[in-house]
């Protein structure tokens, strides 16, 4: 039998060190994981008290059913998040193509101007959002600007996720098409799209995660008739914490882990 | 006839830096043309031109006697197998091989027949389903090699295609990519810096330096006959002596270098007093106790070092005024001399030539 490398190192104190990090790794995982539990347990007490437990119900859940507000507010974030995700994919994937063909130090620079709306604080580009749409576009707020807001950020992501892709490709790869006879549109549609697909799904995906669960950005931008379902969420809980939003919680949890093992599944599937 | 490739004073800068100066070659049609020169020499550069992928500065580069015309370079038929194989690695073997014929719009029925043949040729029946992470570095090659056949091009270049591989599967796949070439008849130009693998494999090699040819000549010419001192010395061994000319009797000059005479034949080059460069090639020097007669060159020495080489020994025999010679003595021959051992080493006149510096 081999022993684990530290037994065979330290002896007992190796015994103990894996204790130490065996537990410690348990307490990371709780402190991550306890809330949601709680509040996936508690979707499904029959208490009208958030925070009560009234024995096991799926109560909540038929009631989430019928409440036309919510309802209106989920469909109004749907749409948003996949036509700022499509938005953001064209324009992002364009501009990560773009950014690789420069050279030199100007790549660099656009670079980084192209990801700042990444680093700088959601508040800061929510208020610049806001200033521009009001005072120099003169735009009616609503479902129109949160489009648009929304689309800017999930824009940087996306080409960011694609600009690490094609910085995988290799640029022979586009010569050895080129010198069989293909045109720079076949090199594009045949050779690079297919190798950075990967790259562009994810970064769609992302981007979609991203304007689901947008708040700070879309409570500035938005305007009448125009409530996401995080901005109604919010309303909802300075009336209180309800059952209700603890069902709202856990089914948007369930997407979003959806979403997130979508994605992981195509970058690994295509990166062998 | 018209040659497959036409390079007439052909010069690249890339960097600021002259890559490709004044380059002149003429590659007939069918023939295995190797460019042979260290790393850096402006080879791949050259390669990267015919391509089409450069653009000289100066001079024409012509193909079947045709210049680049209005289509870009690239588009010529003219088509180049990597160094690292760049198969496109989300198709299958099919596939890449098909993308050249798929380009130029063939049928479908006659693509499959061209696909068929040519992994029939390069003996990859029965891998088309693979993908190229699937495949072993000599399939990958083949693949690449197919891949560039397929077309019917008139020239396919080789970018160092074997440097990827081990040395037992490089030996292997020099004969075969040889007998590809001499089954298609397809004109191939092959970059190396392996100077084995360019006399063994080429009908004519360009040795490159310092973005200049030095000389264009079969493997034996190159060999037997190099006329600079960069080109005895990078193919294969040699020895290199600098020295004086003087004119000596007998069709014979002689080359006065550190106090010792050194006779060459083949007649005077020059006539007066001048600076040259001697090569002779170890195999030509003989070394023993004593030496019959008939030499032009023969001195004594002392045997400073000799390293088995399996079929061969090295002996290298120092003569005088600091002077060591090489020789290649092959293994079974009656005297082995030791370090330390007095001998004389002789060669004849013949053996020796004169080279011009770079």
């Amino acid at each position: 039998m081999n022993a684990p490398a530290e037994d065979r190192l330290f002896g007992w104190k190796g015994r103990g060190l894996r204790l130490g990090l065996g537990v410690n790794a348990a307490l990371v995982y709780g402190f991550l994981y306890l809330p949601v539990v709680v509040l996936m347990v508690f979707s499904f007490s029959g208490s009208r008290y958030a925070t009560v437990w009234g024995g096991f119900s799926v109560q909540w859940y038929v009631r989430l059913l019928d409440n036309q507000v919510l309802l209106s507010a989920l469909r109004t974030t749907l749409v948003l998040a996949v036509c700022a995700t499509l938005l953001a994919t064209v324009l992002g994937t364009m501009a990560a193509f773009g950014l690789r063909r420069l050279r030199g130090r100007l790549r660099g620079l656009l670079e980084t101007w192209f990801f700042l709306p990444v680093l700088v604080p959601d508040l800061v580009l929510a208020i610049a959002l806001l200033m521009f749409f009001v005072l120099v576009a003169q735009l009616q707020l609503g479902l129109g600007t949160l489009i648009i807001a929304h689309s800017v950020f999930c824009t940087a992501y996306v080409a960011a996720v694609v600009g690490a892709r094609l910085k995988g490709f290799d640029d022979r790869l586009e010569e050895a098409a080129l010198d069989l006879g293909a045109t720079r549109w076949q090199v594009f549609t045949r050779i690079k799209l297919p190798l950075v697909w990967p790259g562009i799904l994810g970064g769609a995906l992302l981007s979609l995660a991203l304007s689901l669960d947008e708040f700070v950005i879309s409570f500035f931008v938005t305007g009448p008739g125009a409530t996401t379902l995080p901005i109604e969420i919010y309303s909802m809980v300075k009336r209180g914490v309800t059952p209700e939003i603890n069902a709202l919680a856990t089914l948007m949890l369930l997407a979003s882990i959806v979403l997130a093992t979508l994605s992981i599944l195509i970058q690994s599937k295509n990166s062998s | 006839m018209v040659p497959a490739v036409e390079l007439t004073g052909v010069g690249k800068e890339l960097g600021g830096q002259k890559v490709v100066r004044g380059v002149d070659l003429s590659i007939r049609e069918g023939e295995f043309f190797s460019l042979l020169g260290p790393s850096g020499c402006g080879k791949t550069t050259t390669l990267r031109l015919i391509a089409g992928f450069e653009t000289p500065d100066e001079g024409a580069i012509r193909i079947r006697g045709r210049g680049p015309g209005r289509r870009p370079a690239f588009a010529r038929e003219v088509n180049l197998v990597f160094q690292n194989y760049a198969l496109f690695p989300h198709m299958t073997v099919w596939a890449n091989v098909a993308f050249g014929l798929e380009m130029e719009r063939r049928p479908k029925e006659e693509i499959r027949r061209e696909v068929e043949a040519i992994l029939a040729l390069v003996r990859l029946e029965g891998l088309e389903g693979r993908y190229p992470r699937q495949l072993s570095g000599g399939q990958q090659q083949r693949v690449a090699l197919a891949r560039a056949l397929v077309t019917d091009p008139a020239v396919v270049l080789l970018d160092e295609p074997l440097g990827a591989l081990d040395l037992k599967l490089r030996k292997d796949m020099q004969i075969e990519l040889k007998a590809l070439q001499r089954r298609t008849g397809v004109t191939f130009i092959y970059v190396t810096h392996d100077q084995e693998e360019a006399l063994a494999m080429s009908d004519r090699i360009a040795v490159m330096h310092e973005g200049r040819v030095l000389q264009v000549g079969t493997p034996e010419e190159i060999y037997e006959r190099p006329q600079t001192r960069f080109v005895a010395h990078f193919i294969g061994e040699t020895n290199l002596l600098e020295g004086r000319l003087r004119p000596g009797g007998n069709g014979v000059v002689e080359v006065e270098s550190d106090g010792l005479a050194f006779a060459v034949g083949g007649g005077g080059r020059s006539s007066g007093d001048e600076q040259v460069i001697l090569t002779v090639r170890p195999e030509h020097l003989v070394v023993g106790r004593r030496l019959n007669g008939g030499l032009e060159n023969r001195f004594a020495g002392e045997v400073v070092a000799s390293a088995y080489h399996g079929s061969e020994r090295m002996v290298h025999v120092r003569i005088g005024n600091g002077v060591v010679l090489r020789s290649r003595v092959p293994n079974g021959s009656a005297e082995l001399p030791d370090p330390g051992d007095a001998v004389e080493v002789g060669w004849p006149a013949a053996a020796a030539r004169l080279v011009s510096p770079d």
